[in-house]
């Protein structure tokens, strides 16, 4: 599938990384919105269908791992990629038991964010 | 020069004690305090009057006639005595403080002289400094993406062509936030392992195999320098009690060291097998290290003017992280070196079995338990091939069990334990903070939850596994107790 066909939610609080990692998003051909907190990113997840959530980690009003247990606890499986600050074992730990699919920490190599960003879609939509 | 009268200097010596930091006050031999300086009253919270009124058990919770008996033998027969206490201030706030009681005979009357600092005070800025340290790490992460994903896109051409010379300047500012990246981490990770906040995972596992693995991850890059990576190793398996990663962190650190600062010869990793130790060297024919640097190599930040020959730049904290790491194994390092020659770094790792392991880990929290009034249960899950297992098959049925008994262990109580530690017949758990009921329903837990694997693999009839707890305070006074309850109870199990 050509990568105009995904669209991706990002959410981080940064509005300069937002939009870089939008920029870079787009320019390999992915459909981008983006929210600056967790509250935001609920409110489009839940009116849109988006094929994967960029995530960050500490954010004011709703956090990423608030989003995402939020959401999963509705029982909405979309994947989420966190690109976090926090790298020690346990804040990896509790992104991922929050529901989080794969995590990033800040600073990350673009290559490296596009190749996880194919790498989880191909696992979640085969073919 | 200005001479000083008695007078004059018995002056001076109570000036300059009333504006000390430490706090100072004398006692009588039955504890009555007899004069407190200015910082033992701001410590304790009383004016200098009301503790002259005071003595020591007014001010100290924990002591019980048998302690003081206990200190006043102490420092009469030492002249000095030094431990650590807890104190009560006025407000009722209970504090830990290092104390020390010197011996001052005068004539007719026996004075004891005790100085004592605050540790609750010293370990809260410690707390503060890591906690410091952890919040600017994490908050650098984001502007450095930012810099790091401008520059890329920069280079990417994903904002038009960038001509070659330029394009050479964004590489390098690339390969500084890297390293930056590098610092954070690294210093995350002392950082840690300053504030006794890192915890190690130790498992059973074979050196030499852990050598191996290292040496194989750098064999290209030394091919690349022209050097020579070898090992020295004993022919067979040697076994110890480690945290693997760390360990393979300590390995890598060395050996990237030792290949950064050689450009010709060779790096040869060694190990020694003692009967206490284990001791593993790591050496090179590099530039060396001058005489009066080797005891600073080891200091945070600490790059010698020693320019290396090749690769990226590190954090500077490379050896501060191998020797963080070393000491929490309680083992010691250190360097040798002759400049043009080469250097050797050293390092120990002490042999201990699973049961010395487990006996210092709940040494400590016995005492913390003891000091707080709070509980702690031993575990140990013991199992056995019956007989009339094929005797052929019986050392892989044991490895096979004792492996599925530590992944029992480790979904079913992992949360509640604090030390999991698995040897060639058993599996030892600390739980601290619990009570004998709670720890028994876990291990119930535990028990039933591993009936079942055994069931499913149909070696129910084959493997037994024997169970023993020991809870202090309600069933056991001391460590002593402590270990003989569950060791008792293992030997009986076990025939």
């Amino acid at each position: 599938m050509p990568s105009e066909k995904w669209s991706l939610l990002l959410v981080d609080d940064e509005p300069l990384v937002v939009q870089l990692v939008a920029a870079r998003l787009k320019s390999q051909g992915y459909g981008v919105l983006t929210a600056p907190n967790g509250q935001e990113a609920d409110a489009l997840l839940q009116k849109n269908k988006f094929h994967l959530v960029l995530c960050d980690a500490v954010m004011p009003v709703l956090d990423g791992p608030g989003l995402c247990r939020r959401v999963r606890a509705r029982g909405d499986a979309t994947p989420f990629l966190f690109l976090t600050a926090k790298g020690l074992p346990h804040d990896i730990v509790e992104v991922l038991s929050a529901g989080a699919d794969d995590y990033l920490v800040k600073p990350f190599d673009a290559g490296e964010l596009l190749a996880r960003i194919k790498a989880i879609l191909r696992r979640i939509y085969p073919s | 020069m200005t001479s000083l009268t008695p007078q004059d200097t018995l002056r001076l010596a109570r000036f300059a004690l009333d504006h000390a930091d430490e706090a100072a006050f004398w006692m009588d031999d039955r504890g009555s305090i007899l004069y407190a300086n200015a910082a033992a009253c701001r410590a304790l919270g009383y004016a200098s009057e009301e503790l002259l009124k005071a003595a020591l058990p007014d001010v100290s919770p924990e002591l019980t006639p048998e302690l003081w008996s206990q200190l006043t033998q102490e420092v009469t027969s030492r002249g000095r005595f030094a431990f650590e206490f807890s104190m009560r201030s006025k407000d009722q706030r209970v504090f830990s403080v290092d104390m020390s009681v010197h011996h001052h005979p005068l004539p007719g009357k026996d004075i004891l002289c005790a100085f004592f600092r605050d540790m609750d005070e010293r370990k809260r800025l410690q707390q503060l400094k890591n906690e410091f340290v952890s919040t600017v790490s994490h908050e650098l992460r984001t502007p450095m993406t930012i810099i790091r994903e401008s520059v890329s896109q920069l280079l990417d051409g994903l904002l038009g062509e960038v001509p070659p010379p330029q394009r050479e300047a964004l590489y390098v500012t690339l390969s500084g936030i890297d390293r930056l990246a590098r610092i954070i981490n690294d210093l995350l990770d002392v950082s840690k392992m300053e504030a006794g906040k890192a915890t190690l995972h130790l498992d059973r596992l074979n050196l030499a195999e852990l050598i191996r693995e290292v040496v194989e991850t750098f064999a290209s890059r030394a091919r690349e320098r022209g050097l020579e990576l070898r090992m020295s190793l004993p022919a067979r398996d040697i076994l110890l009690y480690a945290d693997y990663d760390r360990l393979t962190r300590v390995f890598t650190n060395l050996v990237g060291n030792a290949l950064k600062f050689s450009d010709k010869g060779s790096v040869e990793i060694s190990v020694r097998e003692r009967p206490q130790e284990i001791e593993c060297v790591v050496s090179d024919s590099g530039i060396g290290i001058a005489k009066q640097d080797l005891g600073r190599v080891f200091n945070k930040f600490e790059q010698l003017s020693l320019p290396a020959v090749t690769g990226e730049k590190g954090s500077g904290l490379g050896l501060s992280i191998c020797k963080g790491i070393v000491e929490l194994h309680q083992g010691r390092i250190w360097a040798e070196s002759e400049p043009g020659r080469g250097s050797s770094f050293i390092f120990t790792l002490p042999r201990k079995s699973g049961e010395d392991l487990f006996r210092q880990k709940m040494s400590g929290d016995l005492a913390r338990a003891a000091a707080a009034g709070g509980h702690v249960t031993g575990v140990l899950l013991q199992v056995d091939v019956l007989k009339n297992a094929d005797p052929r098959k019986a050392a892989t049925h044991l490895e096979w069990a004792l492996a599925e008994l530590m992944e029992t262990v480790k979904t079913h109580g992992a949360r509640k334990t604090d030390f999991i530690l698995m040897d060639s017949h058993a599996v030892w758990l600390g739980l601290p903070g619990m009570t004998n009921k709670e720890a028994a329903r876990i291990v119930g837990l535990i028990l039933a939850a591993y009936a079942a694997v055994l069931d499913k693999n149909e070696l129910g009839d084959l493997v037994r596994v024997t169970h023993s707890l020991s809870s202090f305070p309600d069933e056991v006074k001391n460590e002593k107790e402590f270990m003989n309850k569950l060791l008792q109870e293992k030997q009986r199990n076990a025939v």
